[in-house]
């Protein structure tokens, strides 16, 4: 029997009864139970839980800079295990885009250089100097090219380490409590910058992070207890606040 | 603030007399909530007369008459419905303590809802936010901001948090305390 058209896409990011497991001495710790999750293209997902709940293992595997005990990832298309070493890290060098909480911007370099230097294996330094120049303008860092990581102020360093994993247009962007080392502005000035980029770029968002305020954002929060999926929800847009009346 | 809903609330777990009620509330959520004892009086009787209780006068040796109350099927709705909906948030720590105590099985998904309901009003803020640039607009957005994503931060806590919050056992009446600032069950 034949089946109709799917309605929905291809995902983005496909994981099916993915465990990870270390091991610890003589034991054995789950950091990842048996999880399923599917991410459409353009999707913002926020991954929550306390810590220990899996979230950066969730992140490291979706990255495939760690490798699941059990079950299958696909990565717009590809599945992760089928891929060697090597073309592995082709794969997430041109599709996947990482930030962390700490940029570990490198310090003799300028934020230009800082935003290029991971790519040079795969691109040519001149076009990758100019792409980086157009991304850090954009994140309003234009007066900050030639600057040391040291003369950036924390929420500079992040947006350096944003333009960093945004340079080649990837199609997805992982992000690991990308607001951690900042103070509340700056956080509110990050999520504002990642759901710009995310809606012109088309960019598939992962967040992970502790902070509910942050994961917001997002347009599913899908929350991670002891390594496995507690709750999977849409955040709707809701009436903002009960709107007070002056009299 | 919906004293009513926190009576049904607290009587959907089984009857009580009014006392007992005050006390649960008072030991509960004092010194942050304040509830007038007269008032709760005053709400029962109304909810008497609404057909939301019924009440049976107990004998008491020493003391005088006791009026236990218990919910009609309509109090009961009133009450389930009021521990499963997200709304309004002002009575959330009345709502989310008065789940703790009569309908513990609700508590956590109570918690999750009322979570989901601040994440959409939060984003909804964001977006305006991002789209006013007039007068004090945006800085009277960036206060909302920050209380929502304080209740969503208070509310995290209490999710992490809940097998511990649930095995807490019953708070007593407390002495009255300052109550400059607190809010009122009324």
């Amino acid at each position: 029997m034949s089946r109709g058209p799917s309605v929905l896409p291809e995902p983005a990011i496909e994981l099916r009864g993915v465990s990870r497991v270390y091991p610890s001495g003589s034991e054995r710790v789950s950091a990842l139970r048996d999880v399923d999750l599917i991410i459409y293209p353009g999707e913002a997902v926020a991954v929550t839980g306390p810590s220990g709940s899996g979230k950066t293992t969730l992140l490291n595997l979706i990255a495939g800079l760690d490798h699941p005990t059990s079950g299958d990832i696909r990565v717009v298309g590809q599945k992760l295990g089928e891929l060697s070493e090597g073309k592995l890290t082709a794969f997430r060098a041109k599709s996947i885009g990482l930030v962390f909480q700490e940029p570990h911007l490198l310090p003799g370099l300028s934020a230009i250089e800082n935003v290029a230097v991971a790519r040079l294996p795969w691109g040519r330094r001149s076009e990758l100097m100019k792409e980086a120049r157009k991304l850090l303008e954009a994140l309003d860092l234009g007066q900050r090219l030639d600057h040391p990581p040291s003369r950036l102020s924390a929420g500079e360093r992040q947006r350096v380490g944003l333009a960093r994993a945004l340079l080649g247009q990837p199609q997805i962007l992982l992000a690991d409590e990308p607001t951690g080392n900042l103070d509340s502005r700056t956080t509110e000035g990050m999520i504002a910058l990642l759901t710009e980029l995310r809606e012109e770029m088309r960019i598939t968002l992962v967040i992970a992070t502790h902070d509910l305020a942050v994961a917001a954002m997002g347009q599913r929060i899908v929350r991670l207890i002891g390594g496995s999926i507690e709750s999977d929800r849409s955040v709707p847009l809701l009436r903002p606040v009960d709107t007070q009346t002056l009299d | 603030m919906g004293l009513q809903e926190a009576l049904a609330g607290l009587l959907s777990a089984g009857p009580a007399h009014g006392y007992q009620l005050f006390s649960m509330l008072e030991g509960e959520l004092g010194p942050g909530w304040q509830t007038r004892q007269s008032q709760l009086y005053l709400t029962l009787a109304r909810m008497e007369r609404d057909g939301l209780v019924s009440g049976r006068r107990i004998r008491q040796l020493a003391l005088p008459d006791r009026q236990v109350l218990e919910l009609t099927p309509k109090g009961r709705a009133l009450a389930d419905r009021w521990l499963t909906s997200a709304e309004p948030l002002p009575e959330m720590v009345v709502k989310l303590a008065v789940a703790r105590l009569a309908r513990p099985e609700l508590f956590e998904d109570l918690a999750a809802a009322i979570s989901d309901e601040i994440a959409g009003r939060l984003k909804t803020l964001r977006q305006l936010s991002g789209s006013t640039r007039i007068g004090f607009q945006q800085q009277a957005l960036a206060l909302e901001i920050a209380r929502r994503q304080a209740e969503i931060r208070w509310l995290s806590s209490i999710r992490d948090e809940t097998s511990a919050i649930l095995a807490q056992p019953r708070a007593q009446r407390r002495g009255r305390q300052d109550e400059q600032g607190s809010e009122r069950l009324a």
